[in-house]
């Protein structure tokens, strides 16, 4: 089989070009976009840019970091990422720790009560109600508290501390630890790979997130990243579906607004595809977790 | 461990530990529940939740609409293709990923096309409206070779096709690592042993690689079957305009316009009942299918 | 509403002209309403102790706001402070205002004073949560408000319930902005010597021979036929709105026979090769691009041509290469009717338990005052204060339009712009909000600056398209939209579905796909797919 392998054929080649292009596509359009957020708007709007700069300023960049507004939204991103992740990461521990224990009186009910949630809904309405009698709105908890619990995920750390060898924990009892005290000092310290996936589900999820800070928050200086990106998308889209009742002349000074949305949405990506690579790993072991059986 | 089995009372820090996510969902899932009655009520603002009761005259309207009848069309048009698309995809990647020779450029190809997965359809949509546009990247190409533009998110005929395409691309990476998993977890005897026989490449893939990798298929095909009828709800929305509603108008664009923009609550929340009826009934054969056909069992 | 536009206009104008001439240093404040305002002494008068009023808002990206201004702090808030001692306070504020509207209505959490469509003004009558303004209207309205109301009466009573008013409607620029004209390139025109056409025979004339000539096409179209829709006012069809017919029934105008004549001349200039052969795989965007590319110096199009797309084109072209508007011509040589639509921006509305609701009257007057009596009044760069940098964006609630805005402003402009062209001093001072658009047209005359030259053509002269349009308002050459108001839940429902099945139909018959006589064909298909539910709807709502 060494053998074998050792002579390149052409099929080897076609196959790593072929296969090349396709990757490529996944991330031509992030280097566009870029180029773009580097580019004069004149060039751009003429069409002349494709994956490189032409007429080169930083000038949006300027605009974008000296404007206040995206960098104050990007703050309450990451407020809302370290928090909605820490609590959703304690919150699934401690669902799932004892949900894995296949001789807790009552599993199955509990089990059913948490999962039925993936099933069916109260719908937006209702959950404003909620919302905005306990006085969450215009708070950060608006947009952590309804999602605490992300079920789904609960279950895949569920199904992997099932997985877990039994010794360990039955050590613990029997030198007297106390179901905190195990979960603490055993069973966390396991967790390694399936808490980074299942948490990194969340800081995606969470930072990723435009509805909650829209619906939620009174003043758009408070909304989160994703959902200020938003408002330049549909500022966007009505200059796309602009006709006889636009302000013809606000339209078109907007025109020149491209090039600065290309480099907020750029800057929006940036953080996800920078700390990415590094975690790799860990996603690709917690997809696997999934269809551990249970 | 049956030595260990006493009464309830000494689980009670475990029903501690259960408490918190129970309150939390109690709170936030359950409570909001109560909202399906609008579904059955002609709803008044005025008078919350004792509006006159209509029974089913929501849904009557609903099924009489074809502006809604449309969105079942439309979402199970672009969500089947979807699916069929998020398989076919990224096992054929999966596969000819696996064909690679040099272990360094596979784990970087890995990382390039699972990019796009993690961005929000925020980000994306703003990539694609860019790119997409008339004088956008893909029209200036598309004009250079000697074609006309094509307007992908203007033109009803193409605006489905736009997203499904579109799905496909930012989700395929996410296949391709599940099925690169289960391919790497074939008994590499069994090449071995075809190589043996005289099997080519492409015979291999044939007879070795699909079987071995059909369980995986069947599991991911049946478990997002029970998705079926959301085709995309942040997708669209940011991507769609009042000229492709005729063909990407979906149940959950529709139940958004409807409930939430136009404040018709009632039909509103009786499109979003149906809904999540139906992919409740969906969820759990879906569930039940995956545990006869893979053995697979969530809980 | 005919009849009452007129007096209207001459009302406003001559108190305009009244206020302006009588230099009084009035403030606001100084009790010069007539005595028809009868309890409250002065409707004007600031309060003793500060009174809160709170409202909610749509971010609205074109404000660029000054210094450290924003949607709670900016002109016309601190003016409602100064000169009432109100103080506005934004609830909340959205870029999706609809989403959040409804969302604070399903939570009964409402603002004071907002702003809102007409399903939502029924939505927010039936549950009870606005307050009957017929009281509070009579004694507090202005009267230059209170001659709104009784001049556009029909609108006015689209925010009435039972004959209650309980949305104020904030009303639109004017009609003057709906006309349609034939664009026409001057350079090409004058170097083939034509004159102004006519007849519809001159326009074709005209346009064939820059085919010929210049090379392109001599009429541009889209796959929305826009242009066919605006030329059919030549065949005395009026398409896309409701027209009454002589018997007092309302019908859709674009299934009329005036309208079946208007597309078989269209076809055979098709088939003549006169249209644009390619129409069908452009839209919008790209028929535009090739205007912007001098493929064509013949266009219907609505006033804001010089706006969008000219500009580009005299970057591209040259400065010579500007069109002018002319009128169309119809094919009787009967003065041509446009078209008009029911045009309202939404409807001013006051929470039923508003404690204060004549302090939001102090504010609607006050924007009603700032864009009629206040010139003279106050200072220029006050005025401007409030008008410039799209700030009227910031009371999108709580402002009402001026009906007769865009006419005055033409009527100032062209006036002021005159005079300079004859060389005579011009007092920009009593401009007020219009300096901005008499500047442009002194920078497109002086230095052809593209930015100046939608100005230019929309009123810098007599040729302008205003120009122009003034003459059909006064001499009300056009026929209003017989729904006057919101659609019926028909038209709501089907989008634009119904108007599609005529457009797809139209092309093929223009294309010679089929014959002129599938118009017929076309109309019982539209009737089914729920014309004939939506007419009948019309008629029982707007019907007499």
């Amino acid at each position: 089989m060494e053998k074998k392998k050792k002579g390149v054929s052409v099929f080897d080649v076609i196959l790593t070009i072929g296969l090349g292009i396709i990757c490529i596509t996944c991330v031509l359009p992030f280097i566009h976009l870029l180029a773009v957020s580097f580019s004069s708007s004149s060039a751009v709007a003429a069409g002349r840019v494709g994956f490189w700069p032409v007429e080169f300023t930083a000038a949006s960049y300027e605009y974008v970091i000296t404007g206040g507004r995206f960098l104050h939204a990007m703050g309450i991103s990451i407020e809302r990422v370290i928090l909605g992740t820490l609590l959703n990461i304690v919150l699934m521990v401690l669902t799932a720790y004892p949900l894995a224990k296949e001789d807790l009186p009552f599993r199955g009910i509990l089990s059913g009560f948490f999962v039925l949630t993936m099933l069916i809904g109260g719908g937006m309405i209702p959950t404003y109600l909620l919302v905005s009698g306990l006085g969450l709105k215009d708070t950060i908890w608006a947009l952590i508290l309804p999602g605490a619990l992300p079920v789904y995920n609960m279950i895949i750390l569920m199904n992997f501390i099932r997985g877990l060898p039994h010794e360990l924990e039955e050590a613990a009892w029997i030198d007297g630890a106390s179901p905190f005290r195990t979960l603490w000092s055993v069973i966390f310290p396991l967790l390694g790979p399936s808490l980074a996936t299942v948490g990194l589900f969340s800081m995606v999820g969470h930072w990723n997130d435009w509805f909650a800070g829209m619906i939620y928050m009174s003043d758009p200086m408070n909304y989160p990243l994703q959902t200020y990106l938003q408002t330049l998308l549909v500022d966007f889209e009505k200059l796309l579906q602009s006709d006889t009742t636009g302000n013809i002349q606000d339209i078109l000074s907007k025109m020149n607004a491209r090039t600065g949305r290309a480099a907020q949405l750029f800057l929006g990506a940036l953080p996800i595809m920078m700390v990415y690579p590094f975690l790799q790993r860990y996603f690709t072991k917690g997809l696997t977790l999934g269809s551990v059986k249970g | 461990m049956n030595k260990k089995k006493k009464g309830i009372a000494s689980y009670w820090q475990y029903y501690l530990m259960l408490i918190p996510g129970v309150i939390v969902t109690f709170i936030f899932s359950y409570i909001p529940l109560y909202g399906v009655i609008i579904a059955f009520e002609k709803y008044n603002v005025g008078l919350g939740f004792s509006s006159p009761w209509v029974g089913m005259e929501n849904f009557r309207y609903l099924f009489s609409q074809p502006t809604f009848t449309r969105t079942i069309t439309n979402t199970l048009f672009i969500s089947v293709w979807k699916l069929a698309l998020g398989v076919v995809v990224p096992v054929t990647i999966a596969i000819l990923l696996n064909e690679m020779r040099s272990e360094k450029l596979k784990r970087f190809y890995q990382t390039l096309i699972y990019i796009p997965n993690f961005l929000s359809w925020i980000i994306m949509a703003g990539v694609l409206m860019d790119i997409l546009a008339s004088t956008g990247a893909i029209n200036v190409i598309l004009m250079k070779l000697g074609f006309h533009s094509v307007d992908f998110l203007g033109n009803a005929k193409i605006f489905p096709w736009t997203m499904i395409i579109s799905d496909v691309w930012k989700g395929f990476g996410y296949g391709t690592i599940v099925y690169l998993a289960a391919l790497t977890g074939i008994d590499p005897a069994l090449y071995e042993s075809a190589m043996l026989d005289g099997a080519t490449r492409w015979q291999q893939i044939k007879n070795v690689t699909i079987p071995l990798l059909m369980p995986t298929i069947i599991l991911m095909t049946v478990l997002s079957l029970g998705s079926v009828l959301n085709a995309g709800f942040d997708q669209i929305y940011n991507l769609y305009s009042p000229a492709v509603w005729e063909t990407g108008d979906v149940i959950d664009t529709y139940v958004y316009r409807l409930g939430i923009q136009q404040a018709q609550y009632s039909v509103g929340a009786a499109v979003g009942l149906f809904k999540s009826l139906v992919s409740a009934i969906l969820v759990v054969v879906s569930y039940r299918l995956a545990d006869k056909l893979a053995g697979y069992r969530i809980l | 509403m005919h009849k009452n536009f007129r007096k209207g206009a001459a009302l406003l104008l001559s108190a305009a002209c009244l206020t302006g001439c009588m230099s009084k240093p009035a403030s606001p404040t100084g009790g010069n309403e007539s005595a028809r305002v009868e309890p409250p002494a002065d409707i004007w008068a600031p309060y003793e102790e500060t009174v809160t009023v709170t409202t909610m808002g749509e971010e609205n990206s074109g404000t660029e706001f000054q210094g450290d201004d924003d949607y709670g702090n900016n002109p016309w808030y601190r003016a409602y402070k100064e000169r009432f001692n109100i103080n506005l306070v934004n609830k909340w504020i959205s870029n999706d205002y609809g989403t959040k509207l409804n969302l604070a209505i399903a939570d009964k959490d409402i603002a004071d004073v907002f702003y809102v469509d007409s399903a939502r003004l029924t939505t927010l009558y039936e549950a009870g949560l606005i307050m009957n303004l017929d009281e509070v209207f009579d004694s507090y309205a202005s009267d230059v408000l209170k001659g709104y109301r009784k001049d556009y009466a029909d609108t006015w009573e689209t925010g009435e319930f039972d004959g209650h008013l309980y949305g104020m409607p904030q009303m639109s620029y004017g009609i003057i902005d709906q006309f349609q004209y034939i664009w026409i390139r001057q350079d090409w025109m004058k170097e083939c010597g034509f004159e102004e056409p006519k007849t519809m025979d001159d326009v074709i004339k005209i346009a064939t021979t820059f085919a010929e000539k210049y090379g392109g096409y001599a009429l541009p179209e889209c796959q929305t036929l826009e242009n066919l829709f605006r030329l059919a006012l030549s065949w005395g069809a009026h398409p896309d709105i409701w027209v009454k017919k002589d018997d007092g029934t309302i019908e859709y105008g674009t299934i009329q026979p005036e309208m079946k004549e208007a597309l078989a001349q269209y076809a055979e200039w098709y088939k003549e090769g006169i249209i644009n052969p390619n129409f069908t795989t452009l839209n919008w965007d790209k028929m535009m691009q090739g205007m912007i590319n001098g493929e064509c110096g013949v266009i219907p199009f609505a006033q804001w041509f010089g706006y969008n797309p000219l500009p580009d084109l005299i970057k591209n072209q040259g400065a010579d290469a500007i069109f002018y508007p002319y009128e169309i011509p119809t094919q009787d040589g009967s003065p041509i009717k446009g078209s008009v639509t029911f045009n309202n921006n939404g409807y001013v509305v006051i929470r039923k338990d508003c404690p204060n609701p004549e302090a939001i009257m102090k504010i609607v007057n006050f924007y009603v005052y700032t864009v009629n009596d206040a010139v003279g009044k106050e200072t220029n760069e006050y005025l401007s204060s409030l008008h410039s940098f799209n700030y009227p964006n910031c009371v999108r609630g709580t402002r009402i339009i001026n009906p007769m805005n865009d006419y005055n402003q033409y009527i100032q402009v062209k006036d002021a712009f005159d005079r300079y062209q004859a060389g005579e001093d011009v007092d920009t001072s009593a401009l007020g909000t219009n300096l901005s658009k008499y500047e442009s047209c002194v920078n497109w005359v002086t230095s052809q600056d593209p930015n100046g030259v939608g100005d230019f053509l929309q009123q810098g002269n007599d040729r302008s398209a205003y120009g122009i349009a003034k003459k059909y308002v006064d001499e009300k050459q056009y026929v209003q939209d017989a729904k006057w108001g919101p659609d019926t839940p028909t038209l709501q429902a089907a989008g634009s579905t119904l108007k599609d099945i005529l457009v797809e139909g139209f092309t093929k018959i223009i294309i010679g796909e089929k014959p002129i006589d599938y118009f017929d064909e076309l109309v019982e298909q539209w009737k089914t797919a729920g014309g004939a539910k939506a007419t009948e709807e019309i008629n029982e709502i707007y019907g007499d």
